[in-house]
């Protein structure tokens, strides 16, 4: 397997991750979503370090230090997502959290009677 | 001479390490509920800040100035460091006077700690791998602020369900746009195997397609980060529903950290400005004309107070974004562009803490966010009245006062082209865009200071009681629509209404020529 290949499933997972994180709405996918950005990303880190800068050790460091910092982030979140459950289906599991919607009680900031 | 001896050995890191100092000392009394040991802690955090903040000016007076293989310590990171220093003590006053009484307030102090000490590192920081990971600390540190400053226990009505929905939403937003960064230096790390911005420019991979798509994804990021119109929701709903205090660490510690990003990334962007100076000019005075026209469009639509600031506060991003513009058309230089970015945003805050000191509690005392609870208020409560009103004609740009200054800085480098256009060998297109670049400029002033006369005539009107008008309620219950504002709070924004006015005055006296021989420096020089 060559780095070309390498660089199109990156890139596949990439808009993977892109898509999922602008167009689902329930948490679970857009953290999945996430996911695949963050494999994206892993991925292109180490085939470049791989086939490109084999002798580096700085895409290593990047990866450990980077990763944990961002699964802090994505930890904190969740954890605060799941300290808040209601045991309501509807509200823990369908709640809408789109990042983008394009609604116009999105862009104005309105209240709808069904906005929580 | 103790002192001076102490003052020759400081390094630029002490400012940081006071503050993770003060962090950590805090965290000896977390579970303290004791109102004495919460003032104590609020006391040293607020020493900390402003002892950093002194040692952080001072550091660049006797030159310390340094680079290594992580860290960058310039006059650009002393300027930023000491802004978010001098915000950091406003903000903990607020949080102290809306949040002391809650059990979980030494808490808030310490993760507020933690978040000023992170975004100072992340201020510092030159190589890709520390610029990431102390944003991605920094992000998480306001993530836990914000929601200990939004947790009341157990969630007990649809509202605070609602609050916190908006707040998770915010910061996925947020790691949305980290992981964007992720992918993008993993693109520049893949072209180039450099390890921070300023080794980018030496690489003759520059101009490769893999390092284009890495920069074009870092800026994207940027713009998702900073909720630029169309993707401000999450922002707007956020800003609308959560604690007081959490709206200023929102405006005045996670915003600027994005603008800091794209100062970072300045250098690099300055190599494609040279080179494709007319598509980006284009892309910049886009962006700053949907600023200008959303920010104010949404501000005239709304009546709650919160929003029409969340929405006036992206639009005065629509100066910095003119700024970045006006260098792509050649006519603001690398130095002064910075400088109208630190203005704005210094003057933003200047204007907006006190503003908000005010409007705060007015929404403390009738407890709904509506422009309703300010009809007449500059009637009833006339002291604050007067210096609301000044405050608000700051920041709308009135002469005389340091909102002018900027406007006049980013229009009089345009007006010095139309004089000089016959002089200047400037193409057709350029001369198209500098246009563009005035009818924004003008929409963005002239709107902007119509949504602030709009605030100015609720403030002094005198409309009358509707049956069930909560002024009517106060004008039974005999409090006449006047609102007991502490000695405190009046110092404060007495303060910040003399500081602006100073500013302001000195400001012009300096454009039309004065010297009044007060100071021995100008505060327009870096213009």
């Amino acid at each position: 397997m060559n780095i070309q290949y390498i660089s199109y499933i990156s890139f596949a997972l990439f808009l993977l991750g892109l898509f999922g994180a602008s167009y689902c709405r329930s948490f679970l996918s857009i953290i999945v979503s996430f996911q695949f950005l963050i494999l994206s990303s892993l991925i292109n880190f180490l085939s470049f370090a791989l086939f490109l800068y084999q002798s580096l050790a700085w895409d290593k460091t990047f990866i450990i230090f980077a990763f944990i910092s961002v699964y802090i982030l994505l930890f904190s979140i969740v954890f605060y997502n799941n300290s808040r459950q209601t045991h309501i289906y509807e509200l823990d599991v369908l709640r809408d959290f789109r990042l983008f919607k394009p609604d116009k009680s999105d862009w104005w900031g309105d209240d709808k009677i069904d906005d929580n | 001479m103790i002192i001076s001896g102490i003052l020759d050995k400081i390094h630029p890191f002490n400012s940081s390490a006071l503050l993770l100092g003060a962090a950590l000392f805090s965290v000896f009394f977390g579970l303290s509920r004791k109102k004495p040991v919460k003032i104590f802690i609020t006391i040293i955090s607020a020493l900390a800040f402003a002892y950093g903040l002194f040692l952080n000016i001072q550091n660049y007076v006797i030159g310390r100035v340094f680079s290594n293989y992580l860290f960058n310590y310039d006059f650009l990171q002393m300027m930023q460091i000491s802004i978010i220093l001098f915000i950091s003590l406003n903000i903990l006053f607020f949080i102290s006077v809306n949040n002391i009484e809650k059990n979980n307030f030494i808490k808030i102090i310490i993760i507020f700690n933690f978040t000023v000490f992170g975004s100072s590192l992340y201020i510092m920081s030159n190589n890709f791998l520390m610029i990431f990971t102390s944003l991605a600390v920094f992000i998480t540190c306001t993530f836990q602020l914000i929601s200990l400053l939004n947790s009341n226990g157990n969630i007990k009505n649809v509202d605070e369900y609602s609050t916190r929905n908006h707040l998770i939403r915010y910061f996925l937003v947020s790691a949305f746009s980290l992981l964007l960064i992720l992918a993008g230096f993993s693109l520049i790390f893949g072209s180039t195997d450099f390890k921070s911005f300023s080794q980018i420019l030496e690489s003759e991979k520059i101009d490769s397609a893999l390092f284009k798509a890495g920069v074009f994804i870092i800026f994207a990021s940027i713009y998702f980060y900073l909720f630029i119109f169309p993707f401000q929701g999450a922002y707007i709903k956020l800003t609308k529903r959560c604690d007081i205090s959490s709206v200023l660490v929102i405006w005045f510690l996670y915003f600027p950290s994005g603008l800091f990003l794209f100062l970072k990334l300045k250098s690099t962007l300055f190599y494609f400005i040279e080179k494709n100076n007319f598509y980006l000019t284009i892309v910049f005075l886009t962006i700053a004309f949907l600023l200008a026209v959303g920010g104010n469009i949404g501000a005239v639509k709304t009546t709650s107070i919160r929003r029409i600031l969340a929405f006036l506060f992206l639009s005065s991003l629509s100066i910095t974004i003119l700024a970045v513009a006006g260098h792509s058309l050649g006519i603001i230089d690398d130095k002064r562009m910075d400088w109208l970015i630190f203005s704005n945003l210094a003057v933003t805050g200047l204007c907006y803490l006190p503003i908000f000191a005010v409007f705060s509690e007015v929404e403390k005392k009738y407890g709904i966010d509506s422009i309703e609870n300010i009809k007449g208020f500059a009637e009833k409560n006339k002291f604050v009245g007067i210096n609301l009103i000044f405050l608000l004609l700051s920041f709308g740009g009135l002469i005389g006062t340091s909102g002018y200054i900027i406007r006049f800085f980013i229009l009089k480098p345009i007006i010095d082209y139309f004089r000089n256009v016959s002089l200047l060998k400037t193409s057709s297109y350029n001369f198209i865009l500098m246009i563009f670049a005035v009818i924004i400029a003008a929409v963005s002033f002239i709107f902007f200071a119509a949504n602030i006369i709009r605030i100015i005539v609720i403030v002094l009107k005198k409309g009358e009681l509707k049956t069930g008008d909560l002024r009517e309620t106060d004008l039974k219950t005999g409090k006449n629509g006047k609102i007991n504002f502490s000695k405190l709070h009046i110092v404060y924004i007495t303060f910040y209404s003399i500081l602006i006015l100073f500013l302001g005055i000195t400001g012009l006296l300096e454009i039309i020529n004065i010297d009044i021989g007060f100071f021995n420096f100008r505060i327009t020089a870096f213009f």
